[in-house]
């Protein structure tokens, strides 16, 4: 999967910002958002809401998250 | 019984002889139907219901001067609104915080529409 994530962070640069979160450490970030699986996605706009969360590695649902909060900003 | 004015034997249910026609009163009150009518208990019994059954007294109603007995407060409308109104008001703020919650600026850089990637090493 860090493939893919890098891929879609040099792709949407400048637009979307991906920031890698590992879950066994931070504890306090995964309990907020309530992580119970990983990989997890969370998408936030840009007053910091979540405007959605997707479990699993289904690249293509994750890449048109991406392209709808790069065209919102 | 025994018509006093023709001495014939007629029905002591009725008010009239059958025979002459003649009124027949009665000696007794207790063949009257209606107690209150009759005024046969006298006021032992006190004030009847307001029922139809019982036409021969009505409902006694306050006297002047007198305060009305208020009516329940179930039957006005403000406890119902004041109701409605606490319900609104958990709701909306269970809501409002709950949108509030959610909203975590301080991720973001510069702003920008950001994804978090939650992985572990294992």
């Amino acid at each position: 999967m860090e493939p893919i994530v890098n891929g879609l962070e040099e792709k949407y640069k400048g637009k979307v910002e991906t920031k890698k979160v590992n879950a066994s450490s931070e504890y306090e970030l995964s309990n907020d958002f309530e992580i119970q699986y990983v990989p997890t996605f969370v998408f936030l706009d840009s007053t910091g809401a979540t405007v959605d969360k997707i479990v699993g590695t289904n690249t293509s649902d994750i890449e048109k998250r991406y392209i709808l909060l790069s065209g919102s900003h | 019984m025994i018509c006093p004015h023709c001495g014939k034997n007629t029905s002591d249910m009725v008010r009239e002889c059958e025979w002459c026609g003649s009124p027949i009163e009665k000696e007794d009150n207790t063949s009257s139907e209606n107690p209150y009518e009759s005024n046969f208990l006298g006021d032992e019994i006190g004030i009847p219901p307001s029922d139809a059954a019982y036409p021969g007294r009505e409902t006694r109603l306050p006297e002047k001067g007198e305060p009305r007995q208020a009516d329940p407060f179930y039957t006005k409308p403000w406890p119902y609104a004041i109701a409605i109104a606490i319900v609104l008001l958990v709701f909306g703020g269970f809501f409002l915080l709950k949108g509030k919650e959610e909203s975590k600026p301080g991720l973001l850089v510069d702003n920008l529409p950001t994804v978090l990637y939650f992985y572990t090493d294992s």
